[in-house]
């Protein structure tokens, strides 16, 4: 069955396997093809009827969806027959549809639309009544569902029912009065509800956080890496940054990556973008006043050389491994022993056999393969006889619980932190960094595979990228970019030995799992 | 003209109870059935040329051995009584009359086909027939000619299925997506030949009237059934009759028969002697055909139907005298479309209702000269695009109507009324049979 053959497309010679999906043959070799219901996730459905194709030898056209390649097949895409057969389906996909674009969210990414400049361009036969119905039905979950958009595609019911298997969402009525709804007494409610939002071709399914807060052909698309857990979903990160304005994220968008996601993300990773755009934390500050970052950098220096022998380093499993590098050579260069408890990223309640694991740290990988101790026990040991703890980000110290703020409350505590700290009065030092969005880097996912982030936002002077303020912190001992990260510290970690990090790309690398 | 195999008990009094419907022969095929090997029996099916009477008239035979013949999943006999084809009352007549002779039919058609269980899915609005159903089941199984206290060699189980009113549910996977607790929506078509399937399972989809022909078909054999009927379309059916006649109803005949002779002679004529203006010869989703020359040697047979460009469907026939409004008569045609199409794929959820208000609008007085193109248009769009033959059929109906009857149409989006047209009486011609 998984032989390559030939096969003619609009008079190209193309390879593909034989008895794969035609469509997503098409689709593959960059063929635009037409399709609402098709959906690579949840297979085909055949109900649009818009993929379709001519086929040699077959009377009528066909929905590529339902056929499979065969060798030696002859299809045109883009005969006159075959466009004038899509034109006039689009022109009933369309008719009863409120063309209400200048009020849609979609508008912009909606296929309804892109189909119509590529197929459609007809002026509108339509002489009677639209058929009307609702337009705005919270189906929960931050979804949105505009009836009168939908082209009852049923990916969104198709996904519930084949994914997440909790089966919230249905047709109702027939014909042209068929409807999406929830099932009766049910709302949409499953920790993957949003991704509905994406997999609707149009404007039908909107989110309730997203909708109406940014025209989608003002914001640029940075691919990324969620750092929700330790899964490592792909994202794209849609952000805007207005001229003389603060830049802003505005959603995550699942990326495909078959080997990772597969084409959905959850939705608290999803919503996880609102932490990114917390400002409400930046600068260098002293027992919760602020600070010069002068007198901070300073003040640090003092520290760590009148501690020296006293002090210990934790770093949080989730930060990023050119961070980690960083940090690992700078605890080289004060001495100071470094741990990664794990103690507070693990979460029983959150993980399911789809894509969320109960690890909620997002590098554990890399921490484990370099070997930092992860043991809690270790950790307080050690922390008993020390004076200086620097916590770069670790959640357990930004919000230690009682017996932990007792043994913290004697210790000088500095902070490297995305965030606000708990005992921020008790902190000797913090220093804001940027969080992952503003910064490239790149991390481990649970199963070994290395992931490129890409920079969405530019860092500020008030939340500067970590590895700038170690360059800093170390007086330009430690490398200040990306590029010089990876051919000097980055080279010292075995995993990473020979890599390079623009050679990792969009899907990533699987690295040898031995290392662990 | 009329030949009763599958009507033969309808005229007896009480033939619905077990007793009567014994002393008139009922269950005597079962002996000869059960001495033949399955495999025996689809053989004679097949050999007799049985099409199914469901309306698209597929070989009975060549749908039994689809049937895998290995494997060890059960097998299910699923029986099509979703009659909801406006026009089309004769299962209703077997369910009535003669429910025994379907119970015979189902045991034979399961033997053949090795399923212990069998289905019969029924349109809901047959609450009365339903009834009359369940209780010959109900005394089959008391009289262990049922159950698994069978007396039988083949012992099976019949579970009726009510059907909750979507037309749709008579295509035969949209009947079964309906049987498994799913929205009735018609699945794609497989690649090659094979049997359908009931939660995975080898299943095989019959018509009421078509399981209560097998019977007669083991008894007597392929050739008796032969004897009527042509060489295409063997045998016999029930035809409904019904619209502007004297005498509607059902009444079987063989293939092949003349249409106007049945509705002249069997039907008594066009009521109050009016001229015949239209046949609609197959239940509604058949092209109409005019009455003129060509219909006076229509045929009742699949061959015959198609070469004038209908089909011959449930055979249930509809008549319309020279009065009749084809405007109205298509609008009351397309309404039911508009209400019943099943909203599954786009040509057919957009275009029934479509075609449905350009009518309205020309019934309206509102519509426009370039509206007609724009009906002809979408029904073509309607044609052969989508999952099931809903949309099609209902693109043959506005096709067949405005083949015949364009200058009504264009008549009334002149005068925004219904202005009546000459019909021609069918005068006598010499036609060329098809009944050899």
């Amino acid at each position: 069955m998984s032989d390559l053959v030939r096969i003619t497309v609009n008079e190209k010679v193309i390879e593909a396997q034989s008895g794969a999906n035609l469509l997503q043959t098409l689709l593959d070799n960059g063929i635009e093809t037409p399709h609402f219901c098709y959906h690579e996730a949840l297979g085909p459905d055949g109900n649009c009827r818009m993929c379709m194709v001519e086929i040699e030898g077959q009377k009528r056209p066909q929905i590529a969806c339902d056929t499979l390649v065969q060798a030696d097949m002859v299809i045109s895409t883009e005969s006159e027959n075959i466009m004038s057969v899509k034109r006039s389906i689009l022109e009933l996909e369309l008719i009863n549809h409120p063309v209400d674009c200048p009020i849609c969210d979609q508008a912009g990414e909606c296929k309804l639309q892109e189909y119509y400049m590529q197929v459609g361009l007809y002026d509108s036969r339509l002489g009677t009544q639209k058929v009307t119905q609702k337009k705005h039905i919270d189906l929960g979950s931050n979804v949105m569902l505009d009836q009168e958009r939908c082209v009852l595609c049923e990916r969104c019911a198709r996904f519930t029912s084949s994914y997440t298997k909790t089966h919230e969402l249905g047709i109702i009525g027939r014909g042209d009065h068929a409807r999406i709804a929830t099932m009766p007494g049910k709302e949409l409610d499953n920790p993957y509800a949003m991704n509905v939002v994406d997999i609707c071709p149009v404007g039908a399914l909107t989110s309730k956080d997203f909708r109406f807060k940014q025209r989608v052909w003002f914001m640029k698309s940075t691919p990324s890496i969620c750092q929700g857990c330790a899964k490592g979903c792909n994202i794209y990160i849609d952000h805007n940054t207005p001229k003389y304005e603060k830049g802003a994220i505005y959603r995550y968008r699942p990326r495909k990556n078959l080997a990772v996601n597969g084409h959905f993300i959850c939705d608290d990773g999803r919503l996880s973008f609102k932490e990114q755009n917390d400002d409400s934390f930046k600068g260098t500050q002293s027992k919760n006043l602020h600070i010069s970052p002068k007198k901070a950098v300073s003040k640090f220096q003092k520290l760590i050389q009148s501690e020296k022998n006293h002090t210990i380093i934790v770093i949080s499993p989730s930060l990023l491994n050119e961070h980690i590098a960083s940090v690992l050579e700078f605890a080289k260069i004060i001495a100071a022993p470094v741990f990664s408890p794990l103690e507070r990223y693990s979460d029983d309640q959150f993980g399911d056999d789809i894509l969320r694991s109960n690890d909620t740290s997002s590098n554990r990988w890399t921490i484990k393969a370099l070997g930092i101790e992860t043991g809690y026990e270790k950790f307080i040991e050690t922390l008993d006889s020390t004076r200086l703890v620097i916590n770069f980000n670790h959640n357990l110290l930004l919000e230690p619980d009682v017996i932990l703020s007792n043994k913290l409350i004697n210790k000088i505590n500095v902070h490297f932190t995305t965030r606000q700290c708990r005992n921020e009065e008790d902190s000797e030092l913090s220093f804001a960094y940027a969080p992952y969005s503003f910064v490239s880097g790149s991390c481990v996912n649970e199963e070994g595979h290395l992931q490129a982030l890409n920079a969405a936002l530019t860092p500020t002077d008030e939340k500067p990228d970590l590895l700038e303020l170690l360059h800093i912190l170390s007086e330009k001992k430690l490398s200040q970019t990306l590029e010089q990260i990876w051919q000097r510290e980055m080279q010292n970690l075995e995993p990473f030995k020979g890599l390079d990090y623009y050679k990792i790309g969009n899907n990533g690398i699987a690295l040898r799992s031995n290392n662990v | 003209m009329i030949v009763k195999i599958v009507s033969k008990k309808f005229d007896i009094t009480d033939a619905h109870t077990l007793q009567v419907a014994k002393e008139q022969g009922a269950y005597s095929a079962l002996e000869s059935a059960f001495s033949k090997t399955p495999s025996e029996i689809v053989e004679i099916v097949t050999q007799s040329g049985l099409r199914g009477k469901g309306g698209g008239g597929a070989p009975t035979g060549k749908k039994w051995s689809l049937m895998p013949q290995k494997g060890d999943k059960p097998h299910y006999l699923i029986v099509n009584g979703d009659e909801s084809e406006p026009g089309t009352f004769k299962d209703r007549q077997i369910l009535q009359y003669d429910p025994h002779l379907l119970i015979e039919g189902i045991i034979i058609s399961a033997y053949a086909m090795n399923a212990s269980e069998a289905y019969v899915y029924i349109r809901g609005e047959y609450k009365f027939f339903i009834e009359r159903l369940q209780g010959a089941i109900d005394e089959a199984y008391a009289a262990n000619i049922l159950g698994e206290n069978s007396t039988l060699k083949h012992k099976v189980n019949i579970t009726i299925h009510r059907g909750a009113g979507a037309y749709i549910c008579g295509e035969k996977t949209a009947l079964i997506e309906s049987l498994e607790g799913k929205r009735g929506h018609p699945r794609l078509k497989p690649k090659k030949p094979e049997p359908e399937f009931y939660f995975g399972n080898p299943a095989t989809v019959n018509n009421v009237e078509t399981i209560a022909t097998v019977p007669y078909i083991v008894e007597n054999g392929a050739d008796a059934y032969r004897q009527y009927g042509t060489e295409k379309s063997p045998g016999t059916m029930l035809f409904a009759l019904s619209g502007h006649v004297n005498n509607p109803g059902v009444y079987e005949m063989p293939y092949g028969s003349s249409l106007l002779e049945f509705i002249n002679e069997i039907g008594g004529g066009v009521r109050d002697g009016k001229k015949l203006k239209a046949v609609i010869p197959g239940g509604a989703s058949t092209p109409v055909i005019k009455a003129n020359e060509d219909l006076a040697c229509v045929m009742l047979d699949y061959e015959s139907m198609r070469n004038v460009g209908s089909s011959l469907g449930t055979g249930g026939a509809i008549v319309m005298d020279e009065d009749t409004d084809m405007v109205e008569a298509l609008k009351n045609l397309l309404e039911f479309y508009h209400h019943e199409s099943c909203g599954q794929c786009t040509p057919c959820r957009e275009g029934s209702g479509w075609v449905d208000n350009i009518v309205g609008a020309i019934l309206d007085g509102v519509a426009k000269k370039e509206d007609l193109d724009t009906l002809l248009d979408v029904a073509k769009t309607m044609n052969g695009k989508t999952i099931c033959v809903f949309a099609p059929a209902v693109s043959g109906v506005i096709e067949g109507f405005l083949k015949n009857f364009r200058d009504e149409f264009e008549n009334y989006i002149e005068t925004g009324r219904y202005v009546k047209t000459h019909v021609d009486e069918i005068t006598e011609v010499a036609c060329q049979t098809s009944l050899e």
